[in-house]
């Protein structure tokens, strides 16, 4: 009967445990200059309806690479950045679709599958170096176009927004 | 078109047709792939992006250049940075290899009025970064708007260029996409027309298919008829082949039975059914009886050198038990054969019969003539012994008066009884055969010596004079014998027998009763014969033949009544003939009336010559009144020479009534109503029945020689004369008296009342020519008495 009841607190602390993060859906302000704003169908916030980011609460989820041809760089340029779909995950996000707006006022909407199925990332980093604005900086969603060749098409070129602002959770 | 010419098409069609869908699939999937590869139309949405982007930044300019503008420094330094990117996107040298044909380049590179927009964008934008760095937040906005106010009209005109380019672009692809059209139209059609054409051959292949069934059917149905017309006619073969009388079969050439009908399987005793495609040793041993060999093994001995020797024949098997089978044996062309076995047995026991009746003779049993002659033939092949002796031919002396006085049953009982005597007689000396009438032969035994053939006559002799014991009395007859023998190998049997025949005529003659070996005399007297026959045959053309005229006397007065007419041969223009030797000949050469006629003609032309008181006598044979037209001949010969008729007198002998019938009587009676005068020649001698006279009514009766000769030495002569002239007058005749020779006869003959008389004392017969030389008074002058 002791036994059993310890059995079961232990049980509840690991459910408990391992919901953590979204319990604690607390996110925290950029400290550095913010540089990518989520809005619409998300969970996490940190400045209202939005969660705001800066370049370090990006690389602080963890950096992935690509390393593919684009049609905008000349040869093999390796990309690296965060995975769009832990980046959703992270704001909670619970729509169909994510609308990428660009500074220079582009508008993409992207079905939001797309981010798991291809491990899209949103780059930081081009060849090892940050991107600036003049360099299509500072954020880039980026395919690994070279793995497929359904990706080496308009549409996912389209997708692949530079300059990228804000993503708009529908 | 042939069904495999047509298969041939269609696999064409359809290959064709995989190759045309393929090469669709490529060129869309081509087509598809350079149209989603690249952007063709973003140039002029990138320009116009460009566009926006520089009047955002010109807008931003402007808003800082106010003093209570919510614009910062930092906005600034964004747009012109976005401007930079943008820069770098028209960067016309930079060639990545995914932005290949890339159109915003290709745009750019299109013009050099667009290049050189981009460069006065690039100067412009520089100048202003480097008034920013220069100068930081207070930077001449002034100037920097003018930079960019100067690129307006450019950058709305670099738009426009887009746009057009744009459109030619899709104008170009619109052209592709009108010739992928073209393309697929043609392809469609080209399908379409496939189609049809599949549809057709398949429609055309269905009516082949269609065709060659109906041919099947028809061809089927012919088979069938075949078959049902093979199935009849096999059942008429059957039909045929069992109604035979005769066993068939057909064998190939390894010995295997392949057709025979069921007298075969009788024939062989095993069933059709287990026959059938048997073998012919099989048969052979499936039909061995016990003991004996079966029938058709005996018969396929005798046949099997025939099957070797591929020959054809026909021989008839004589079985053990008396029957018999006649084969038929015939190969056939495939190195068989076929044969027919007919049951003959009771054809063969028939011809046995026939054989047996064909060479015996039915009364006594005895081997017949032809049979005698056959076996004499085999004799005659063999080489001829010294002094041998090969056949005895026998004649019973006075059989034909047995029979004619006691009957033909009687006469046929005495044969009979002759035969067996002779078989018992002769035993193993020989084979004793009855060549017809009376007549017997003896083949003696191989080896018999001429004493031994006499010895054996002489047995037969006494066993034959013998009495016979017929119908309650005793009869005895005798026997003349003739034996032949063979000499060389020129002797048939026909002469063998003539020999024979020869040799027993001479028994006949020389008294009967006894026995004579052929001789060279009896030979020689036949070659006497043959060459008197043949003289006489060339005795009438050789004109060797004469007639003689003998005149006939009143026996009173001496004078000449008449001339008898008599033949005369001068045997090859030598010798004459008389008239008994060769007469005789004619007649049995059928010469007797022909020359009888010529007599007759010669005669009666003779008499025209002579006084008309005179007549002529003319001898007729009794051969020439059997022939029956004599009364003819003579009324012909006389109405040709003109002679009176009652100046002819024709002579016949007794012999001719001897076998008088009725049409024998009406010649003679139509002769003398003719006129014509009947003479009875040689009265006195042969038979000499009175009968005879009253038989027929003749005129005159010629008394024989024979008598006249005695008739001055023996009284019996003269009395038989004077009988005869005594009855002669009594029946109204004359009578004439032969062979007159002297006085003392004439004398005689006057005392007796003779009518006539003929002979040397007056006479001798002499030619036409030599009478003629006397004159007709000179004849009646010599005729007158001395």
């Amino acid at each position: 009967m002791h036994s059993l009841l310890i059995r079961l607190i232990t049980a509840l602390a690991v459910i408990l445990i391992s919901q953590l993060p979204l319990l604690a859906a607390e996110l925290r302000l950029p400290q550095g200059k913010p540089i990518l704003s989520i809005s619409g169908a998300i969970k996490v916030a940190n400045s209202g309806n939005e969660a705001i980011f800066d370049r370090d609460m990006l690389e602080a989820l963890g950096t992935a690479k690509i390393v593919t041809k684009t049609p905008w760089f000349d040869g093999v340029t390796e990309f690296s950045g965060v995975r769009l779909d832990k980046l959703m995950d992270l704001v909670g996000a619970h729509g169909q679709t994510v609308t990428a707006v660009a500074l220079n006022n582009y508008v993409t909407t992207i079905p939001i599958d797309d981010f798991s199925r291809y491990q899209a990332i949103l780059a930081l980093k081009r060849d090892g170096s940050y991107m600036s604005i003049r360099e299509k900086g500072p954020l880039f969603i980026i395919y690994p176009f070279d793995t497929d060749p359904a990706l080496r098409t308009q549409t996912y070129f389209g997708r692949a927004a530079w300059q990228v602002a804000k993503l708009v959770v529908e | 078109m042939p069904p495999k010419a047509l298969e041939r098409v269609l696999a064409a069609v359809v290959c064709f047709l995989m190759l045309a869908a393929g090469y669709t699939a490529v060129v869309i999937s081509q087509r598809q792939a350079a149209l989603q590869t690249i952007s063709r139309y973003n140039a002029a949405w990138t320009v116009s992006q460009a566009v926006a982007e520089f009047l955002d930044l010109e807008r931003i300019l402007a808003s800082y250049a106010l003093p209570q503008g919510a614009t910062t420094f930092d906005d600034v330094q964004l747009r012109l940075d976005i401007m930079f990117s943008r820069l770098d996107t028209f960067q016309p040298n930079e060639e990545t290899e995914l932005g290949k044909g890339r159109s915003l380049r290709q745009f750019i590179r299109s013009d050099v009025r667009n290049e050189k927009v981009v460069e006065r964008l690039r100067a412009s934008l520089e100048t202003i970064d480097g008034l920013l760095i220069t100068n930081g937040p207070s930077f001449d906005v002034g100037g920097a708007l003018q930079t960019l106010g100067s690129l307006n009209a450019d950058m709305t005109a670099l738009t426009s260029r887009a746009a057009a380019y744009g459109a030619e672009l899709s104008e170009a692809d619109q052209r592709e996409l009108a010739r992928l059209h073209l393309i697929l139209s043609g392809l469609m059609s080209g399908l379409i027309f496939c189609g049809i054409l599949l549809i057709t051959l398949i429609w055309w292949q269905n009516k082949l298919v269609h065709k060659a069934h109906v041919k099947l059917q028809t061809t089927a149905t012919k088979l069938e008829e075949a078959h049902r017309s093979l199935v009849s006619q096999n059942q008429r073969f059957d039909a045929a082949l069992n109604s035979m009388s005769q066993a068939l079969c057909t064998c190939n050439v390894d010995g295997q039975l392949i057709v025979f009908n069921d007298q075969f399987a009788k024939l062989v005793g095993i069933a059709p059914a287990t026959l059938a495609g048997m073998d012919l040793k099989k048969v052979i041993a499936a039909a061995a009886g016990q003991n004996t060999p079966s029938v058709i093994e005996i018969i396929l001995q005798q046949q099997s050198s025939l099957i070797q020797g591929r020959r054809k024949g026909r021989f008839t098997v004589d079985l053990p038990d008396g029957g018999a089978y006649a084969v038929s044996h015939e190969p056939i062309p495939d190195g068989g054969w076929l044969a027919t076995y007919e049951d003959v047995s009771e054809r063969r026991q028939s011809e046995a019969r026939i054989f047996h009746m064909a060479h015996h003779d039915a009364l006594t049993g005895l081997p017949n003539r032809v049979l005698m002659r056959k076996k004499l033939l085999d004799r005659c092949a063999e080489p001829a012994i010294e002094d041998g002796c090969d056949i005895l031919l026998l004649d019973l002396d006075g059989f034909k008066e047995v029979n004619d006085t006691l009957g033909h049953d009687i006469g046929d009982q005495m044969l009979r009884e002759v035969a067996a005597r002779l078989r018992s007689c002769v035993a193993h000396e020989g084979t004793v055969g009855r060549l017809g009438g009376d007549e017997f032969a003896i083949l003696t035994r191989r080896g018999c010596t001429s004493d031994d053939a006499s010895e054996l006559a002489e047995s037969i002799l006494a066993a034959i004079s013998e009495p016979f014991h017929l119908d309650g009395r005793n009869v005895v007859v005798t026997a003349s014998i003739g034996i032949a023998a063979h000499i060389g190998t020129s002797c048939t049997p026909d002469e063998v027998f003539k020999h024979a025949d020869l040799a027993m005529y001479q028994s006949k003659a020389d008294g009967k009763g006894r026995v004579t070996r052929f001789s060279q005399d009896i030979a020689e007297r036949l070659l006497a014969q043959k060459s008197l026959e043949a003289d006489l045959r060339e005795a009438m053309s050789l004109n060797h033949l004469e007639v003689h005229y003998q005149s006939l006397h009143d026996t009173q007065t001496r004078q000449v009544k008449g001339f008898e007419a008599l033949l005369r041969w001068k045997r090859r223009g030598l010798d004459f003939v008389p008239p008994p030797d060769f007469i005789p000949v004619a007649e049995k050469l059928g010469l007797i009336d022909e020359i009888g006629e010529w007599v007759l003609r010669h005669a009666c032309q003779e008499a025209l010559n002579w006084p008309s008181q005179l007549t002529v006598a003319v001898n007729i044979s009794p051969m020439q009144v059997h022939s029956g037209n004599i009364a003819n001949r003579v009324l012909s010969i006389l109405s040709e020479t003109g002679l009176a008729p009652h100046r002819l007198e024709l002579e016949i002998t007794e012999s001719v009534l001897l076998e008088a019938a009725e049409s024998t009587l009406l010649t003679l009676h139509q002769l003398r109503q003719l006129g014509v005068r009947i003479a009875l020649d040689d009265f006195g001698t042969g038979y000499s029945s009175l009968s005879y006279l009253t038989t027929f009514p003749f005129d005159k009766i010629k008394i024989d020689r024979s008598f006249v000769r005695n008739i001055s030495t023996r009284a019996n002569a003269s009395s038989v004369i004077e009988m005869i002239v005594q009855l002669s007058t009594e029946l109204g005749m004359i009578t004439t008296a032969e062979g007159v020779e002297n006085e003392e006869q004439l004398r005689c003959l006057q005392i007796m009342g003779c009518s006539q008389v003929q002979g040397y004392l007056f006479a001798r017969p002499q030619s036409a020519h030599a009478l003629l030389l006397q004159a007709p008074n000179a004849v009646v002058a010599r005729s007158q008495p001395v």
